[in-house]
C-alpha cells in the first residue's frame, strides 16, 4: 500500500474530528458506549465503540448488520445513526443520545403506567417496526432494553445487532435468536425460514411485560422456554397450528389448558388483549403483522394514546447528567396538565396518574394489574 | 432490505450521469487507450467472479463486490491500493454483508490461487491482516453504506409475471452477469437493467415461437425506453470489445497501468 493518503480516510478523520467523546456511559461485550457532543452544534450524541479486537478478521457480523440496516433506516422510531468512523481498530457509530430505556422504565417501581402511556409505547414501538419490516428487515432481538427513550419521550428501536433482511424463501436463517423470555414459538421449534412475525411475538410479550411490570415468559433455559409458553399459553392445539400435532416424537408437550386471559390482564381492556392474543398467536401465518396491529381497534378507542412527552420517565437517566434533567422530570411528574385533551370531560392520564399519586398507596394497589402467579 | 431503492443510499448518495462516468475514465486514463480502460475493467470483473466461484457465492455476492470495487476506484487509483488485494476485500465484505460470511483465511487462500490460475505474474505478497485493514480502507471510501440492490429479483419477478421462458430467463441472467463489467448498475436504476437484459435476451432467442405477449408487455412498460437502449448499447460495445480482450495480457497491462500512475503522481 502507498503512503499517499487513501481520500476515504480522510474523510473519515474529518467525521471523527466533528465529535468529542466526554465520558463513558456502558460497556457490553462487544461495544462500548460514551456519552459526547458534536462540537460545532453542541447537539448530544451517543458514540458506540465497536471494539475489532486485533483486526484479524474485520469487522464482524453484528458491526456489519448494524451498520448496514441503521445506514437505510430512517424514522422517527428507529435511533439514528448520525455518522459512522473508524478509529485505528475500532468502529463508531454516531448515535442520537436518548436518555432512558424501557426496561428501565418497566423496572422503575415508582412509576406509575395508566393503560393509556402502555398504548402509547406499544403504538410507538409498532411504527419502529412496521418501518422495518417495510424494508423487509427483521429485528431479531427486541426486548425492553432494545426500545431506547428520547427525552421527548419518543420510543425508538435500537440494537441492530442482529438484524437482517428478510423474504427470500429459499434461504435458510439461524432459529438460534432473539432473546430467550421474547423468542417466538417456531423459533423454539428450530425454524430457519420465519417471517417478520417473529419479531411480533417478541413484541406481544413485550405488550403483556407492559401490563403486568414482569416478564412475562421468563424461561429458565431454553428447554424450559417452550413449556414456559404453554403453561403461559395454553399448548397450542392442531386447530390453533395445524401440524403442531404431528410434530416428531420427541415433541409431547404437556397439555396445558388455555387460561383466561382476562383475569390476568385485569387492568387491560378487551381491546387490549384480544390485540396482544393476535399478537402471541401460535400459529405464525395468522400472528398479526405490524402494519395490521397499528389498524386495531386499541389504537382506536379510548383513552387516547399518551403524548409521547407526557409518558411517565424514571427521575434519573442513564447518563445520570445534570441536575436540571433530574430536576425536570420530578417536575413534570406533578405538573402534569394535559393540554390537547383537557375540558373534554375525559380524564387524561396524566391526570389519573396524579390522583392515583393523592390515593392511599393501599388503596392503590388494588387498582394495580395483578402479578404473573 | 429490500423494500426501497428510491430511498436507498445506493440511488441517493452511489449515482453518477454518464458524463460524470466518462470524465473519471478519461482522469484515470493517462497512457491507456479507453479500450484499454474497458478490458481493465473486464479483467478485475472476471476475477471477482473467478474467485467467487471458488468460493460458491451466490451471483448477488460477487455482484456487490464488483459494486464495491467499482466504489472505492471513482475517488482513488490502482497505486493508492493494489487492486487484487482489494478484489479479495470487496468478496470477503460482501460476502458478510449478503449474509454469507466466509473465513477471512479462505477468503485468502481462495484469492490466492485464483490469482495463481490466471497468471504467475500476478503478484500477492499479502497475508490475512492485510485484507482485514484493506477491508477497514474500502468501509471508510463507501462511507459505511453497504446495501446495493441488483437487477437480478426484479428479472426473477417480472420473469414469473410474464412467463418468460426458461432459456430466455437464464440468458437474461447471463447478460445481467455482464452488465457488470459496464458502468450501467451506477447510472441506472436495477430495473432498467433488467428490462434492457429481458429485452436482449428476446432478441437473442429469437428460434423460439414469437410472442405477441411478451411484446405487448414491452410496449405497455412504464419505463424510459431511451434509458434500456442506452444499456443495452453499452452491452453491446462490452461484447464488440471481448474480442479484443486477452487475460494474459492484462497482468502485464496492469502492472504498466501502475507505474504509469506512478510515475505521473
Amino acid at each position: 500500500m502507498s503512503s499517499k493518503a487513501i481520500l476515504g480516510e480522510e474523510i473519515n478523520k474529518e467525521t471523527e474530528s466533528l465529535y468529542k467523546k466526554e465520558k463513558k456511559l456502558g460497556e457490553g461485550t462487544y461495544a462500548v458506549v460514551y456519552l459526547g457532543h458534536h462540537i460545532k452544534t453542541g447537539r448530544k450524541v451517543a458514540i458506540k465503540k465497536i471494539k475489532l479486537g486485533n483486526m484479524r478478521s474485520g469487522l464482524d457480523m453484528s458491526a456489519i448488520r448494524e451498520v448496514k440496516a441503521l445506514r437505510e433506516l430512517r424514522h422517527p422510531n428507529v435511533i439514528e445513526l448520525i455518522d459512522v468512523f473508524s478509529h485505528k481498530t475500532s468502529l463508531n457509530l454516531v448515535l442520537e443520545f436518548l436518555d432512558t430505556d424501557l426496561e428501565i422504565v418497566i423496572k422503575d417501581k415508582s412509576l406509575v403506567f395508566m393503560p393509556a402511556d402502555i398504548k402509547s409505547w406499544m403504538m410507538m414501538a409498532l411504527r419502529g417496526l412496521d418501518h422495518c419490516h417495510r424494508c423487509w428487515l427483521l429485528h431479531r432481538d427486541l426486548k425492553p432494553n432494545n426500545f431506547l427513550i428520547a427525552s421527548n419521550g419518543q420510543l425508538k428501536l435500537a440494537d441492530f445487532g442482529l438484524a437482517r433482511e428478510f423474504g427470500d424463501v429459499k434461504r435458510a436463517m439461524t432459529s438460534q435468536t432473539v432473546t430467550r423470555w421474547y423468542r417466538a414459538p417456531e423459533l423454539l421449534l428450530g425454524a430457519t425460514n420465519y417471517t417478520g412475525s417473529i419479531d411480533i411475538w417478541a413484541m406481544g410479550c413485550i405488550f403483556a411485560e407492559l401490563s403486568l411490570r414482569a416478564p412475562y415468559l421468563p424461561g429458565a433455559s431454553d428447554l424450559e422456554q417452550l413449556t414456559t409458553t404453554f403453561r403461559a399459553r395454553g399448548t397450542p392445539t392442531e386447530d390453533e397450528w395445524p401440524g403442531v400435532t404431528k410434530l416428531p416424537a420427541g415433541y409431547n408437550f404437556e397439555r396445558f389448558p388455555k387460561p383466561q386471559f382476562s383475569d390476568l390482564f385485569r387492568g387491560s381492556s378487551d381491546d387490549a388483549v384480544d390485540l396482544m392474543n393476535k399478537m402471541l398467536a401460535f400459529n405464525p401465518v395468522t400472528r398479526i403483522g405490524a402494519s395490521d396491529a397499528l389498524q386495531h381497534a386499541y389504537f382506536r378507542s379510548l383513552p387516547r394514546p399518551t403524548a409521547p412527552a407526557k409518558l411517565p420517565r424514571p427521575a434519573q437517566n442513564i447518563a445520570d447528567v445534570d441536575v436540571e434533567t433530574a430536576d425536570g422530570g420530578k417536575k413534570r411528574q406533578y405538573e402534569d396538565a394535559f393540554d390537547d385533551m383537557a375540558g373534554n370531560g375525559i380524564e387524561t392520564a396524566a391526570a389519573a396518574r396524579d390522583r392515583l399519586k393523592a390515593e392511599p398507596a393501599a388503596k392503590r394497589a388494588d387498582l394495580r394489574i395483578s402479578s404473573p402467579a | 432490505m429490500a423494500a426501497n431503492y428510491w430511498e436507498s443510499s445506493q440511488f441517493q448518495r452511489f449515482m453518477l450521469t454518464r458524463f460524470e462516468l466518462a470524465e473519471l475514465d478519461s482522469m484515470h486514463m493517462l497512457q491507456l487507450t479507453s479500450r484499454e480502460i474497458t478490458h481493465i475493467k473486464i479483467y478485475f470483473s472476471s476475477l471477482v467472479l473467478r474467485i467467487g466461484k471458488r468460493l460458491r457465492a451466490r451471483q448477488e455476492i460477487v455482484a456487490t463486490a464488483l459494486v464495491y470495487f467499482k466504489r472505492f476506484y471513482i475517488n482513488n487509483t490502482f497505486y493508492d491500493l493494489d487492486p487484487y488485494l482489494m478484489t479479495a476485500t470487496c468478496l470477503y465484505l460482501a460476502c458478510k454483508v449478503e449474509e454469507n460470511p466466509h473465513h477471512i483465511k479462505q477468503i485468502w487462500s481462495e484469492s490466492k490461487a485464483a490469482f495463481a490460475e490466471v497468471s504467475p505474474d500476478i503478484r500477492f505478497p499479502y497475508d490475512v491482516p492485510d485484507i482485514a485493514e484493506c477491508e477497514s480502507y474500502l468501509l471508510e471510501e463507501m462511507k459505511f453504506y453497504l446495501v446495493v440492490y441488483h437487477p437480478y429479483q426484479v428479472l426473477l419477478d417480472v420473469s414469473e409475471q410474464i412467463k418468460l421462458p426458461k432459456p430466455s430467463l437464464q440468458a437474461a441472467w447471463s447478460i445481467i452477469n455482464d452488465s457488470y463489467q459496464t458502468d450501467a448498475i451506477f447510472v441506472y436504476p436495477p430495473h432498467v437493467i433488467a428490462v434492457a437484459a429481458m429485452f436482449l435476451s428476446r432478441v437473442v432467442d429469437q428460434g423460439s415461437q414469437s410472442d405477441v405477449e411478451a411484446q405487448q408487455w414491452f410496449a405497455d412498460l412504464n419505463v424510459d425506453i431511451t434509458d434500456v437502449l442506452q444499456v443495452v448499447s453499452d452491452l453491446l460495445v462490452l461484447y464488440g470489445l471481448w474480442n479484443t480482450y486477452s487475460e494474459e495480457k492484462m497482468p502485464e497491462l496492469v502492472y504498466r497501468y501502475i507505474a504509469d500512475i506512478a510515475a505521473s503522481n
